[in-house]
């Protein structure tokens, strides 16, 4: 859990009124990486961010935080929006995107360094999304949202043990995929 | 582990596309603040029809045989209160009907926003499924009689397996209408007292019918009401007691 989540557990744990301008602030980040990070571009990240922002704060009266924390209650939504726009993508028979992400270039650049950097993104976002759902899942979550074991296994509905262990087999698979990548 | 290498994907949202989301969501209302000024209203109206009700139930009452009548059409099954006639109910209510939506949810958004600790069934057919992803919750002003209630479907290939109701039981409270025979006491477990009723209301007909074999097992959990639909009574039974242990 981050500072300002925990500062809006705090909040909520004293029965005070929510202050969903904070909530934003410390969420649209984790929402929009979490997002990022499973669709790997930025223009669906930020559609799926909105829809799951406008949903959440349409819904807002009816969030109990004797029930859940905030993150486990807006991933919860998150993930539903999720599930909606890959329903959406089979029944259009579209398919997902090609990753286009563009790095801004500094004044002064080292090109060689950037491109290089460029492309070892690109590698592990290509990785990323070739992993299976539930591992991906996951990742998006802990690298992308930046969520902790715990609140994961709250919003995945699995045991904290489960999570990390699924992290650290597929951390160790990534990295063997990039440094086959490397030796090629 | 060393696992900084998975966060170098990570990146702050455009400033532009932040500011603009957060103006629009600054704007929004939540649903039950938009539908205030209607609950009011309605509210103003349900006190007034409320008092009407009472004031003629009493003139009712005070009348020796008319109170006779009446307590013989309220039967009370395993604590459950039933009006058992043979006259369809459909045609005595001449109200506008209004139609309550319900919110579709994931199943964990429904349990993270019910205000009640919920006790999932184990004993589920293994060719049963819950549809975890569209759980009807009623939670909220605009839910009225169906306030904190839920409804989870659990399907097979074939099409549907059962339903399961989940409610605080206050629009049960009334008594629920019902034909004669309908409605049998069941055992469940050892100690828990439920209802069978077998059938429904025909709409098309004016009757009560068990055309299609439907039956709905209602029992009670700690503060909620459970009822599952299904066909199969031993089925439900089974799934039911396994709420309780």
């Amino acid at each position: 859990m981050n500072k300002n989540s925990e500062a809006l557990w705090g909040l909520q744990s004293m029965a005070e009124p929510i202050d969903w301008d904070a909530v934003y602030a410390a969420e649209l980040p984790r929402v929009y990486n979490f997002f990022l990070y499973k669709v790997g571009d930025r223009e669906h990240a930020q559609d799926l961010t909105a829809t799951t922002f406008e949903r959440a704060w349409k819904l807002r009266s009816r969030y109990h935080p004797a029930r859940a924390a905030i993150s486990t209650w807006l991933f919860g939504i998150a993930r539903n929006v999720l599930k909606g726009h890959y329903r959406k993508i089979r029944l259009s028979g579209q398919r997902q995107q090609d990753i286009t992400l563009l790095e801004e270039m500094p004044a002064k650049v080292d090109l060689e360094k950037i491109v290089q950097q460029q492309q070892e993104k690109d590698r592990l976002r290509r990785i990323l999304l070739e992993l299976p759902a539930r591992e991906q899942d996951l990742v998006a979550l802990k690298y992308g949202a930046g969520l902790t074991n715990r609140e994961i296994a709250q919003v995945a509905g699995l045991s904290e043990s489960n999570v990390g262990s699924i992290l650290h087999r597929t951390v160790t698979k990534v990295r063997a995929r990039l440094e086959e990548n490397d030796g090629r | 582990m060393d696992d900084k290498f998975m966060y170098q994907l990570q990146e702050q949202p455009d400033a532009e596309f932040a500011n603009t989301l957060h103006r629009k969501l600054a704007q929004s209302q939540p649903e039950s603040k938009r539908r205030l000024d209607m609950n009011i209203l309605k509210n103003k109206k349900f006190v007034q029809v409320t008092a009407l009700l009472i004031i003629a139930v009493i003139v009712v009452m005070a009348v020796t045989p008319a109170r006779a009548f009446v307590a013989s059409l309220i039967t009370d099954i395993a604590g459950q209160l039933f009006e058992v006639t043979d006259d369809y109910p459909g045609d005595n209510y001449d109200g506008e009907e209004e139609i309550i939506e319900p919110q579709v949810m994931s199943l964990a958004e429904a349990l993270a926003v019910f205000p009640h600790e919920i006790i999932m069934p184990t004993a589920v057919p293994s060719e049963c499924v819950l549809d975890e992803d569209h759980v009807q919750v009623y939670v909220g002003e605009d839910a009225g009689p169906f306030a904190n209630s839920m409804e989870l479907v659990w399907l097979a290939s074939t099409g549907g397996c059962f339903r399961l109701w989940i409610t605080e039981g206050e629009y049960w409270s009334n008594g629920e209408i019902v034909a004669p025979d309908a409605v049998e006491e069941i055992s469940l477990g050892s100690d828990i007292a439920a209802v069978l009723i077998r059938g429904g209301w025909d709409a098309d007909h004016k009757a009560w019918s068990n055309e299609y074999g439907q039956l709905r097992l209602r029992w009670p959990v700690g503060d909620l009401f459970y009822e599952l639909t299904g066909t199969d009574q031993e089925q439900l039974i089974e799934i039911a007691t396994s709420t309780l242990e």
